[in-house]
């Protein structure tokens, strides 16, 4: 308001001294065509031959100077401005001049003030706008109307455009909320579902044991095959554990400056046993630039995504295959590559293997164990890291196996 | 071949904008040329058809020719037509009234049949032909063919005047010449002559035409029949060329001729560089186009060729347009300005026909000739470029380091001027070459603006309303009687006149000058003008001086200045040199001697001494050269009925008037102006075309760059903003150049023309009238352009502009 | 959740007649805020004229496009130009760079068409966040393809759109510096809390989004 009001100033100002240096002009231009008639008025005086001098003033110019007509003039009584016609002119003129500017400078005064009320309100409406845009964010209409700001072209009302996206915000804040609820619902209806094949096998498990007749070898072998699904219901449930943090956000990923070469050394080390027995051999690549590279990680769980995605290669690779980690300092990301030469992932399936407890239908994947949470997890912990996962369909198309790429920032 | 020539008309048809500007371009140069080309040719037909009509068509004429000379004359083959004429005496009046004779073939050199209003030429003894208004002045006002007249003559002074009765054969018209001098002549016949002059005392003034075999120009006749009267016989000193005739006919006009050879060429010039201009951008953006082409297979000429029938193509229309409209348009100038010219104020002027085909053949074949000048670059680029080159070609290849500071914050007026800079040198390139334009313009309209019409009247009428001037020739050995000395001894414009003159009531002023007549020491005569401080500091006010000019050391020192700096060798005498001469006047003759110390620029006198050398002279009564006469310009015609009434007797004097002379001045100005202006106005067109051009250019090269804008965000007011300012960046720039190149070079050109005393140029002001013009228009055409072309460009849709891909 | 993008039987036909071409058909695509959809078609399919119609750049035969329940089209071209510049960002396949201005004026611009002043230290993130701090002052031709389509990003981003529209980013790239594009263009829009709509037509690249939406002879459908 204070600005407006100092603007305002400014103008009432400007346009004082525009109007009064104009009327200085015209006042002082009309005294000087007063001031030069009366020389010529001096001149006829001081002539012997008036009409002679009559010409003589119309060709020439006056050569008297100010203080000789005034002698002159004042010779005959004429000492004043008011006593010559000439100067009661002179007089009136600059009255007029006088009064019309400042007429006119009222006049602009007045539109210059009309400005500034007009402008006042503009603002008291946009505020009521404002206004009016909270009351309904509070009342729980987050929408604005957008529509007739964008009709006033290029309006100014930011404050409006803000508060249109204040309303967004606290719309999807809400919205966040409500979407939480539902990704618990459906989670623990997922969990539940996975959980349900091996709890009921394991319970058939019981029933069968619990029947005597069974020889010792059959009980044996059933006895066996039931520490078998308590491993791995186990295993899952320590999975679903892991799944259910990290969607409930109970997992906060610390990224914290660390090596990445070491969590990919110890990622390998973890799943080094299980290649060993199936003679597949993991090969690194890599610049030697990378061991030094400190990125923001979290070491425990980014290990747990490798080691994901290196056991998943390990299981769906023949043995004597060679698993191959690739990595490479790009622009701003590092780039891993892990290539084995296992069955490979059909086309169409390239998005879905990364889904929450997607198993392929080959009979290689069915054959072996597995819950289809891996690589869904590996891929919320990369995510996690602001990094991409994804499959390198061009490489794979060249060569057997799969490649999957990882992606994360380095800055 | 056939499918070459289909290509270019197909590519000329899909670039439609450049296209048009080209042949825009063509067509306006070719106006130019065939406008400038019939405009000269008109003139220079005009002007020598009507030289003949005016001067006659005698190449020069021999004064007191015998018989024997004649026959000699005939038997030389350089001569090809002899006409006889011979002076019978002079009729009793107090204007000179000479009777004269012609035969038929001197009446058709010299043209004269054209004044015959009624009747014939004089056959018998007894017949006479003349001016209704020579006889008015013998004492007969209404004469009629077949009255008789009675004339008292004599053959020459020294004789007594004689009666005769002669029988009216024919009434001539009066020439403007003849009216200004009121000199008459009358005419008699062959058999008059004969019977008054015995065979031995005959001679005759023999007017001749040379034939074609003889090679002269207007330089060289002189001397040529000079020579010629000398093989004859004759002496060469009465041997007279006629100067008009030669002028015209024999020298069509080489001025004329250069002056539109000039202007042709710096229209063919900008032609050029426009057309150039608009190609070669034009090319840029289609290399790909032309590469394409040459991977299927064209060999370089038959690139060169698709480039160069695209250009020719567009010569097609344009030109044949061009040279009618160009023709049409100076033909009704040229028939305006004969009907407003009242200079030759005479109703027997010549319609000539202007056009001439071979010339517009020439114009036509300048302009495409234009048009291959420009062509010539791309040409060669196209036809150079490799296929590869040409496909991976992605604009102009930017050789600056690809850096650059920038600014912090990005609006729409930072990137408009991120695009000058970045373009700099088309920005450059093209600002210049408007402003070029623009400064001929600006030089034009600071010559054109600054002649005051006034001054230029004041330089013939330098004081009052009317100047009544001496006439007088300096070497008439012919009549005698006509030159300066014998006139002043005898001087019309005496003070008794002026103390007539002073007594009309309405004249308030009366000015006088001086002059003397003077033999140099080889006897020439010489005019001299005697000035007093007024005069003197008015003629040195002209400019053009050499030497020291100053009144009071001339005045002191008695010293004298030449009249003409110009031509100061032809006084035979250095700066410093004593000059001795006898100087004379109605008071007598006197030696004179003193040093010449200066010159003026253009006095009307030979030779200049001041009033108090004069008096030095001690001679008894001084001669009036000029009298100006002042008035209230309401009284004008009052005072000059009264003037003239009293001139009415008096001869050797020409009268004119300021108003007159502002007349004169004011309507050559207005040819002038008009010329001057329409020629800026086409080339100012032209160079527009250009700015046109590369305003286009840049936008068409950038819309996909303005697409992806608009797709960012900028609205359609920002964009026009964006391409206004270009456009007005682009103005400003040009008249900018214009004003810093145009008003020096203005101001010089007319300071060298204030020098050299051209037309009317006295005090410099600044041409603001016109150079606002000049702005505003240039403004308006751009600010309507960038309209135009930002409503264009909205026609196609923002996914049109960003797949733009050339 | 809030649906930040909505189509409505969205439909653009070429020609009439014999000739008439259906790029788009009954186009009904959901999509919310935050989430990145890449729509995946081979060329030809149609997927540049849905994406132009989604960002207000083309107008559709019939069928609307809501952005926040607002019909983008009912706004003034003008108005709808404001409402592009602040709400919506484009990312070309060819980059679109204007050449006459360096790096840093690039990414500003829009936000300077907007007549707003850039908060520096905001563009600056992002221009850190993409590794372009060292190439600020360079000339778009002077840069990589990589490189120009990080800028082109940086300027989608640096006007705080509510939507990023990314016509074919990778296009005139290899696959290894396009996978990396995608990963930082997945990166910032997750950073700064934007919604990003990609078309493609290269699937690998189509995985790393959320959602997949396969466009084929004009028809619209989830991948699932």
């Amino acid at each position: 308001m204070k600005k407006e009001t100092r603007r305002c100033i400014t103008e009432l100002v400007l346009g004082f001294l525009v109007t009064a240096a104009v009327t200085a002009m015209i006042l002082f231009w009309q005294y000087e065509t007063y001031q030069e008639n009366l020389a010529s008025r001096a001149r006829l005086l001081l002539a012997e031959n008036p009409a002679e001098e009559v010409f003589q003033i119309l060709k020439e110019d006056g050569d008297l100077n100010t203080e000789e007509v005034q002698d002159i003039l004042g010779d005959y009584g004429y000492e004043h401005v008011r006593d010559s016609l000439e100067g009661q002119r002179f007089l009136r003129n600059c009255g007029w001049t006088a009064g019309g500017a400042v007429a006119l400078y009222l006049g602009y005064a007045a539109v210059v003030f009309y400005e500034k009320h007009r402008h006042k309100k503009e603002m008291e409406e946009q505020s009521k706008k404002a206004a009016d845009g909270i009351a309904r964010i509070r009342e729980g209409d987050y929408r604005q109307d957008l529509m007739d700001w964008y009709e006033e072209e290029e309006s100014e009302d930011r404050i409006l455009d803000e508060l249109d996206s204040l309303g967004n915000y606290v719309e999807m804040m809400e919205a966040q909320a409500q979407q939480e609820k539902q990704e618990t619902k459906t989670l623990v209806t997922d969990i539940s579902h996975q959980l349900k094949t091996p709890v009921a096998a394991l319970n058939s498990c019981f029933e069968v044991l619990k029947n005597e007749d069974l020889t010792k070898d059959e009980r044996r072998e059933f006895e066996g095959r039931l520490e078998e699904q308590m491993q791995s219901l186990g295993q899952l449930v320590e999975a679903l554990v892991n799944i259910s943090r990290m969607e409930t956000g109970m997992i906060e990923l610390k990224l914290t400056e660390g090596r990445i070469f070491d969590v990919i050394l110890e990622a390998v080390n973890r799943v080094w046993v299980k290649a060993q027995k199936k003679e597949i051999e993991i090969e690194m690549e890599a610049e030697d630039k990378l061991e030094d590279l400190i990125l923001p990680l979290d070491s425990k769980w980014l290990c747990e995504a490798l080691i994901n995605l290196l056991d998943n290669a390990v299981k769906y690779s023949p043995p004597g295959t060679t698993v191959t980690i690739h990595a490479a300092r790009m622009a701003s990301f590092l780039r891993i590559e892990i290539q084995d030469q296992g069955i490979g992932i059909a086309r169409e399936n390239y998005h879905k293997v990364f889904q929450r407890f997607y198993r392929g239908d080959e009979k290689e994947v069915q054959k072996e164990e597995g819950s289809g949470v891996g690589l869904y997890l590996a891929r919320k912990i990369i995510e996690g890291h602001h990094g991409t996962i994804s499959l390198d369909g061009k490489k794979m198309k060249k060569e057997k196996g799969s490649v999957f790429v990882v992606q994360i920032p380095y800055r | 071949m056939k499918m070459i020539t289909k290509l270019a008309l197909s590519n000329n048809k899909k670039n439609k904008t450049r296209s048009i500007l080209i042949m825009l371009s063509i067509f306006l140069t070719t106006v130019l040329l065939s406008a400038i080309a019939t405009f000269g040719y008109g003139q220079i037909k005009f002007q020598s058809a009507n030289a003949e009509e005016f001067y006659g068509s005698y190449y020069g004429s021999y004064a007191g020719v015998t018989e024997d000379q004649i026959g000699e004359m005939e038997k030389r083959s350089e001569f090809d037509r002899i006409g006889r004429a011979a002076t019978i005496g002079t009729i009793e009046n107090a204007r000179s009234i000479s009777m004269v004779w012609m035969d038929n073939e001197t009446r058709d050199l010299a043209n004269l049949d054209r004044q015959l209003q009624e009747g014939a030429f004089p056959e018998q003894e007894n017949e006479i032909a003349g001016q209704k208004a020579m006889f008015e002045r013998i004492g007969y006002p209404d004469v009629k063919v077949g009255d008789k007249v009675n004339i008292r003559f004599r053959r020459n002074t020294h004789e007594t005047y004689q009666e005769k009765e002669f029988l009216v054969s024919g009434i001539m018209s009066q020439t403007v010449k003849e009216q200004e001098n009121q000199s008459y002549t009358a005419y008699v016949s062959k058999a008059c002559y004969e019977s008054l002059y015995a065979p031995e005392e005959r001679a005759y003034t023999i007017y001749f035409s040379l034939s074609d075999s003889v090679d002269v120009n207007s330089s060289t006749l002189e001397m040529t029949i000079k020579d010629l009267a000398e093989e004859c016989g004759i002496n060469p000193e009465y041997a007279f060329d006629n100067m008009y005739y030669s002028m015209w006919v024999l020298d069509p006009g080489m001025e004329m001729i250069v002056g539109c050879i000039v202007v042709a060429l710096i229209v063919v010039f900008f032609a050029v560089m426009v057309i150039y201009n608009i190609f070669q951008v034009g090319l840029i953006q289609k290399i790909q186009e032309y590469g394409k082409i040459k991977a299927l297979g064209a060999t370089k000429k038959q690139m060169k060729k698709l480039v160069f029938r695209e250009g020719m193509l567009l010569t097609i229309i344009s030109i044949p347009a061009g040279l009618i409209v160009g023709t049409t348009v100076s033909i009704g100038f040229m028939n305006s300005w004969l009907s407003q010219s009242t200079t030759l104020g005479n109703q027997d002027v010549v319609q000539v026909n202007m056009v001439s085909i071979p010339l517009l053949l020439l114009c036509a074949a300048a302009s495409a000739i234009a048009v291959w000048a420009a062509l010539k670059r791309p040409m060669k680029v196209i036809s150079r470029i490799s296929p590869v080159e040409a496909i991976r070609f992605q604009g102009s290849q930017k050789k600056n380091k690809g850096l650059r500071r920038g600014r912090k914050q990005m609006g729409v007026r930072q990137l408009t001027q991120a695009n000058m800079s970045m373009n700099r040198k088309r920005t450059i390139t093209t600002i210049i070459s408007m402003g070029l334009s623009c400064v001929l313009f600006v030089v034009a309209a600071n010559f054109t603006g600054n002649v005051s019409t006034r001054y230029d009247a004041r330089k013939q009428v330098p004081y009052g309303q009317f100047q009544i001037d001496l006439t007088y020739s300096k070497a008439d050995t012919a009549y005698p009687e006509n030159n300066l000395d014998a006139i002043l001894k005898a001087n019309p414009l005496d003070e008794e006149l002026v103390e007539q003159i002073r007594k009309i009531d309405a004249v308030t002023d009366i000015k006088i000058r001086y002059m003397m007549y003077a033999y140099d020491q080889n006897g020439n005569l010489q005019s001299i003008g005697v000035l007093n401080k007024e005069q003197f500091d008015d003629e040195e006010y002209q400019g053009s001086l050499k030497g020291e000019v100053d009144y009071e050391t001339a005045a002191k020192n008695g010293d004298i200045l030449y009249g003409w700096s110009y031509f100061i060798e032809e006084s035979g005498y250095d700066l410093g040199d004593t000059v001795t001469m006898t100087m004379g006047d109605a008071g007598g003759e006197a030696r004179f001697q003193g040093t010449m110390t200066g010159a003026f620029g253009s006095s009307n006198y030979d030779w200049i001494i001041t009033d108090e050398a004069y008096d030095q002279l001690g001679l008894s009564g001084k001669s009036i050269g000029t009298i100006w006469v002042d008035c209230r310009p309401q009284d004008c015609t009052d005072v000059q009925n009264q003037l003239e009434d009293l001139l009415t007797d008096k001869q050797h004097y020409e009268f004119s008037t300021y108003q007159g002379a502002l007349e004169t001045s004011e309507s050559s100005l207005g040819m002038f102006e008009t010329l001057a202006y329409g020629f800026l106005l086409l080339v100012g067109l032209i160079a527009f075309m250009n700015m046109a051009n590369t305003i286009i250019i840049s936008i068409i090269t950038r819309k996909r760059e303005l697409g992806v804008m608009q797709a960012l965000g900028m609205t359609n007011s920002q964009m026009n903003s964006m391409l206004r300012n270009e456009g007005v960046l682009f103005t400003a720039g040009s008249i900018l150049v214009s004003l810093l190149v145009g008003m020096p070079a203005g101001y010089a050109l007319f300071c060298y023309g204030r020098e050299h005393g051209y037309f009317g140029l006295d005090v410099y002001h600044i041409p603001v009238i016109e150079i606002a013009a000049m702005i505003i228009i240039l403004t308006a055409l751009q600010i309507s352009l960038s309209f135009i072309l930002s409503r264009n460009i909205k026609k196609e849709s923002i996914v049109e502009r960003i797949r733009y891909q050339e | 959740m809030d649906k930040i993008l909505r189509t409505e039987n969205l439909c653009k036909y070429y020609g009439s007649g014999e000739n008439e071409v259906r790029a788009v058909q009954n186009a009904n695509i959901d999509i919310q805020k935050g989430e990145f959809v890449a729509i995946v078609g081979k060329s030809g399919s149609g997927k540049s004229t849905l994406l132009h119609m989604l960002g207000g750049l083309d107008t559709p035969t019939s069928g609307k496009v809501l952005i926040r329940g607002k019909d983008i089209f009912s706004y003034k071209e003008d108005a709808l130009a404001v409402f592009r510049r602040r709400k919506i960002g484009f990312i070309f396949q060819s980059f679109n760079l204007v050449s006459s201005i360096n790096v840093w004026e690039n990414i500003v611009l829009p936000i300077g068409l907007d007549g707003r002043k850039a908060d520096e230290a905001f563009v600056m993130d992002i221009v850190k966040t993409l590794g372009l701090e060292k190439k600020l002052h360079n000339l778009p031709n002077t840069l990589s393809g990589g490189q120009q389509q990080r800028v082109a990003i940086a300027r989608a981003l640096a006007s705080r759109p509510d939507i990023l529209f990314a016509d074919e980013p990778t296009g005139n790239l290899d696959s290894r510096t396009s996978d990396e594009v995608i990963a930082l263009l997945k990166m910032s829009v997750e950073k700064y809390g934007q919604t990003l709509v990609m078309i493609t037509h290269d699937e690998d690249i189509a995985q790393i989004a959320d959602r997949i939406l396969v466009i084929e002879d004009g028809k619209v459908e989830e991948l699932r």
